[in-house]
């Protein structure tokens, strides 16, 4: 069954874009599609110049370990792991995200601590403090870090800001926008207050055209039908 | 930081369950070693005990019976053999060797064997390997002794100590033979075998201790003080043994000798081939060894299950971890990989712990372990035989795995980057 069909959805190089729907309206299904987990079963999906719905699983995987980051809602952390060791996460899955930080292992160690204590965290690195003991704040804040480190050129917020309160929110979002640099971000959230700080702003009722019926028809002939 | 250390770091977090987990398969590991290795130890220490030897005749029994009680020291003869029957079958001309042994005295616990010292050149045991003397000589005197390695170290006997014997296989101060006391001449070099746990003594001293007496019963009033030089020679001939031990000067001539035995009209006697009676002995067991493999194996099957079922269990809460290592580029292959060497490092380290705890265990208790049993078991030690079961419960801990594998691959499809629990 099909749950989303959206008719054209571009997103530019460096674009901040804010993208806002409802609860079931499909933002973590395209956000799957644009991470190339989930595959579209008809149409085009074309992902920093590359053409996912040919690619193998594989190829999508290393291309999201190689030039994407992705923070969740909540729940961000492997807790087993150290606040470095999270962030280093996507170095272990992709050799040139890794040759991009830091030739090498004690490289990487130093740039993770680095852009953790730019983003306000050097106290609980060097306290050693585990994923479990920071607050729900710090906690994105470590995540942003694991999404930004290597530079990749799309990162994918899904709702990052929704268990932060307005300050922690406000401040995340700076520090987020502020280190992703050149890279282009899409940020799900539904709170729509949030949207002025983003390039653009687009709703899945805009792009779903199963659910936005009321809307006029795209002019892109190009369509991508997505099941999940 | 690779799969490996992932799947132990993910592993060691959750560290109650794992423990338990690695826990219950080090158990079951080492309940399986350590079956198989007293099995094989005291296969191979009874395969071991005696070679070179074509026959044992005894009073009529059952063949392992006669193997039991002549060879490995356990359980009784259910009579005895005349010094006529033995005298007429030792002198055969197809006969090159025979060895009297007349048991039934004891010394602290350990079996008397009353023989000649012929014993000491003929038996043969392992590899149809001779007895040595540790030090010593062998008996020439009716009251000499020489010791097997067990009792001398046990004892804490050196050449020269005198010590009494017991009539019958407990020592019961109403029944020693005292006032007749035994001198250590010699210590064996030690055997692994039940050689090592007996007193032997010449034949003469068994029949010299046992003047005065009459049906097991010490002479009223005690018995004296003996001087052998005073004694009858008549008075130290044997009347009767326990069993003799033949070597024969051809192998063709064994069957021949052996039915003689069987149907030697003047008196009830058994023949057997040791080899033939240990593998009666084998098959007689076989049962209950295959019964108790099977349980071990069983009690592996359920800490195995136990493993299965801790990652099972683990899988919910595990999809969150799973979605970001997605998120981060993870294959859903290495998503199976993981879940699969997670369980194979738990089988690996339940099953090292297992079999190291059983080899140390067996070593530092083989003593008591050998004298529960009543017999050496051989030397504890690890052998290829480890490598193989705790190589094949880690191959089955790695089969294991492939089911929750399997099925956090399916949900890492299906969950993609966002878990709804």
């Amino acid at each position: 069954m099909s749950v989303l069909r959206i008719d054209k959805f571009v997103v530019q190089q460096g674009e901040r874009l804010f993208l806002k729907g409802p609860s079931g309206s499909g933002k973590s299904t395209l956000l799957g599609v644009v991470a190339g987990v989930f595959s579209a079963t008809s149409g085009e999906v074309n992902i920093l110049g590359k053409p996912f719905h040919t690619l193998s699983a594989a190829d999508r995987d290393r291309l999201r370990a190689d030039d994407m980051g992705v923070i969740f809602q909540q729940f961000n952390l492997v807790p087993y792991l150290t606040l470095v060791e999270n962030v280093l996460l996507p170095c272990r899955f992709s050799p040139v995200r890794a040759s991009r930080v830091a030739p090498s292992e004690n490289g990487r160690v130093a740039a993770a601590i680095d852009l953790l204590g730019c983003l306000g965290l050097t106290r609980e690195v060097s306290d050693k403090r585990s994923a479990a003991e920071l607050s729900v704040g710090q906690q994105q804040r470590v995540a942003a870090a694991r999404a930004l480190i290597g530079g990749p050129s799309l990162i994918i917020a899904d709702e990052p800001t929704s268990a932060l309160d307005t300050q922690t929110r406000d401040s995340f979002i700076e520090t987020l926008i502020t280190e992703a640099k050149g890279a282009a971000v899409v940020f799900v959230s539904h709170d729509a207050s949030l949207a002025d700080r983003f390039d653009r702003t687009v709703t899945m009722d805009e792009l779903n055209l199963i659910r936005g019926e009321t809307k006029p028809p795209l002019t892109n002939p190009v369509q991508a039908t997505i099941e999940a | 930081m690779n799969l490996i250390s992932l799947a132990w770091k993910s592993a060691a977090a959750r560290a109650a369950t794992t423990i338990l987990t690695i826990l219950t398969i080090a158990i079951s590991t080492a309940l399986l070693l350590g079956v198989e290795k007293i099995r094989v130890g005291a296969r191979s220490s009874f395969e071991q005990t005696v070679s070179g030897t074509d026959l044992i005749v005894g009073a009529r029994s059952g063949s392992i019976n006669l193997l039991l009680y002549s060879i490995f020291r356990i359980g009784d003869p259910t009579a005895n053999v005349s010094w006529e029957s033995y005298e007429a079958f030792a002198g055969r001309r197809d006969v090159a060797w025979t060895v009297p042994i007349s048991l039934g005295d004891s010394h602290g616990g350990h079996r008397v064997l009353g023989t000649s010292t012929d014993y000491f050149d003929h038996y043969r045991y392992g590899s149809k390997t001779n007895l040595s003397l540790a030090e010593g000589v062998v008996f020439e005197e009716v009251f000499d002794a020489v010791l097997g390695a067990e009792v001398a170290q046990k004892l804490d006997y050196k050449l020269g100590d005198e010590f009494d014997i017991s009539h019958g296989i407990q020592s019961a101060g109403f029944a020693d033979h005292k006032n007749r006391p035994f001198r250590v001449v010699g210590i064996l070099e030690p055997t692994r075998t039940p050689v090592d746990r007996t007193v032997h003594v010449s034949l003469e001293g068994i029949e010299a201790v046992h003047v005065g007496w009459n049906n097991g019963m010490r002479p009223i009033g005690g018995a004296a003080a003996l001087d052998p030089s005073n004694l009858d020679p008549d008075q130290l001939q044997p009347d009767a043994i326990t069993a003799f031990l033949v070597g024969l000067k051809s192998k063709s001539a064994v069957l021949r000798y052996q039915r003689e035995v069987n149907t030697f009209r003047s008196e009830a006697l058994s023949a057997v081939i040791p080899g033939v009676a240990l593998s009666q002995l084998w098959r007689t067991v076989g049962a209950a060894e295959q019964a108790l493999r099977g349980i071990a194996i069983l009690v592996v099957a359920a800490g195995l299950t136990g493993l299965l079922t801790t990652i099972l269990t683990s899988l919910n809460e595990r999809r969150r971890e799973i979605a970001i290592l997605r998120s981060v580029g993870a294959k859903s292959r290495d998503v199976f990989f993981l879940l699969v060497l997670e369980s194979t490092i738990l089988a690996a380290i339940g099953a090292l712990v297992g079999s190291i705890v059983v080899n140390v265990a067996l070593s530092a208790f083989a003593r008591p372990i050998e004298t529960l049993a009543g017999f050496p078991l051989g030397r504890f030690e690890f052998s290829a035989y480890d490598f193989y079961i705790a190589g094949g419960v880690v191959l089955i801990g790695f089969l294991v795995g492939f089911l929750p594998g399997w099925l956090a691959y399916r949900q890492s499809l299906s969950d993609g980057l966002t878990v709804r629990i």
